[in-house]
């Protein structure tokens, strides 16, 4: 005879080993993505870790973990970068490094000054390899605004290089 | 592909190749336990008994007053609104008195992710230019500061700030699941904050906060209700938000709104654009671009052309955009 606490003992290991897979499967490609739309691997680590601890409470209630996930990083990178953009507007930037950068840090420099929309929407494309339909899905937006984001990311950015 | 764009794929893959990510499966478990007192702490404190307990008290006068105003006045008119409805009411404006701009009362969303479920309570009135009221999601308090009826009249937009949350559930705008009460599935609209219902013809509720679609620039937000309920973009019915379906909303078409077969029929003109088309159970807004020729690009999912021409759509109903290569003439 099984008892009813051994039952439900049970079903939490299962719960707990199908949500390791998930993150297991999950875990590094979240991170990259996060690190490129954050630009700090430490704090795109915690934005992960704090998405997986979100679905790991919901876990026997999400149907489709996987775009919950999705955008519970995402959610959380457009919190850090709100952050950033005030904290920017308020302190000077000590460091200017235009003169003597490599093209790496260049590019981080004019990705990290790129409204969230459109780095995002960057990432999504050229690092991602998504559609606009794709992209417009994950960052829960117009189709027709994911062409004139990266339009513009991409003019910033080209304007800045020259 | 362009230069700059093969240089900044290279450069994205390098910087996520450098990427370390940290595999701490254990630390999610217990910080799962864990953060579930810390929680609690930092939930806001319910609202006090007293408080509670005036708040009730005036209720109750308020409702007595009320009651004694209607047995008094016979031929005063009764809300006989039924429970599960939120019918905008095109009435005409009045100098006597208060006009309802929308009444709905524990209003359910139909199937719709986290949102299903959840209740809506709207109360709002306009007198003398001046719209008051209230709408709750679930028991997030909104208090209703301005309205505006966008796009010809297709919608109803109820701006406000939210102002009470005594659960801690916070409002919290989805991306692709309309409006929630989950701190953890999406932006979070905390007291204080604008946001905006939209009540669209034909029963459909979306909520609206700048951050979704301004994005970093949302906290530099500064202007009134009205400036903020104006700035809600055209185009929410192309894919922005999912909007909630919730059935037993009664509502009927405007008045003058085409189909948007119609649009195939006959040249679309730029004030066409400007209210839209019935779409069978929604309506239709289109997203306009300039070209570079001169002409104007217009499109929803389900029809695309030029203003000027009809429409394009498929014969069997399923989306269409307009093609690439008329996409990237007018920089979409």
């Amino acid at each position: 005879m099984v008892m009813s606490g051994d039952a439900e003992s049970v079903e939490a290991q299962v719960g707990r080993v199908a949500f390791g897979d998930f993150y297991r499967l999950e875990l590094d490609t979240q991170v990259r993505r996060a690190v490129l739309l954050l630009g700090s691997n430490d704090i795109a680590n915690d934005v992960v870790h704090d998405a997986f601890v979100a679905v790991y409470r919901r876990w026997d209630t999400l149907d489709e973990p996987g775009p919950y996930l999705h955008t519970a990083v995402l959610n959380g990178c457009r919190g850090i970068h709100r952050q950033r953009s005030r904290q920017r507007r308020l302190l000077p930037r000590f460091v200017d490094r235009t003169a003597s950068a490599t093209v790496d840090e260049h590019l981080d420099d004019l990705l990290a000054g790129l409204p969230f929309n459109q780095r995002a929407a960057v990432v999504l494309r050229f690092y991602g390899g998504l559609s606009t339909e794709e992209i417009a899905r994950e960052l829960g937006c117009a189709a027709g605004s994911v062409g004139p984001w990266i339009n513009r990311a991409l003019a910033t950015m080209r304007k800045a290089l020259q | 592909m362009t230069e700059l764009e093969q240089q900044l794929t290279d450069h994205l893959q390098r910087r996520a190749a450098a990427a370390t990510p940290r595999y701490d499966l254990e630390g999610i478990e217990q910080h799962t336990d864990l953060t579930s007192l810390v929680d609690l702490d930092h939930r806001r404190p319910r609202r006090p008994m007293v408080r509670t307990i005036v708040g009730v008290a005036a209720v109750v006068a308020l409702l007595a007053l009320v009651g004694a105003f209607t047995l008094l006045n016979d031929d005063q008119t009764v809300d006989t609104t039924p429970v599960t409805e939120v019918p905008v009411l095109p009435e005409p404006p009045s100098d006597d008195g208060p006009r309802t701009l929308a009444t709905g009362d524990d209003v359910t969303a139909g199937e719709l992710g986290e949102f299903t479920g959840r209740t809506l309570n709207i109360d709002a009135v306009e007198q003398d230019s001046e719209v008051t009221g209230e709408f709750r999601v679930n028991n997030v308090v909104v208090t209703i500061q301005c309205a505006d009826s966008a796009y010809g009249g297709r919608d109803l937009i109820l701006g406000g700030t939210v102002t009470d949350d005594p659960d801690g559930q916070g409002l919290v705008v989805s991306a692709g699941q309309g409006l929630v009460t989950d701190p953890q599935g999406g932006l979070e609209a905390a007291v204080g904050d604008l946001v905006a219902l939209i009540i669209r013809n034909q029963g459909r509720v979306t909520l609206y906060h700048p951050s979704l679609w301004y994005g970093e620039q949302a906290s530099e937000h500064t202007g009134s209700c009205t400036e903020f309920v104006e700035s809600v973009p055209g185009g929410l019915d192309s894919g922005f938000f999912q909007t909630v379906t919730a059935g037993e909303i009664e509502t009927s078409p405007l008045p003058g709104t085409p189909t948007c077969e119609e649009w195939t029929e006959r040249d679309v003109t730029a004030d066409d654009l400007d209210s839209g088309c019935s779409d069978g159970g929604s309506l239709a807004a289109p997203a306009t671009y300039e070209c570079t020729d001169g002409r104007v690009l217009y499109e929803t999912r389900r029809l695309w052309g030029y203003v000027g021409e009809p429409a394009h759509t498929r014969e069997d109903g399923a989306e269409i955009y307009a093609p690439d290569a008329e996409h990237e003439a007018c920089g979409v």
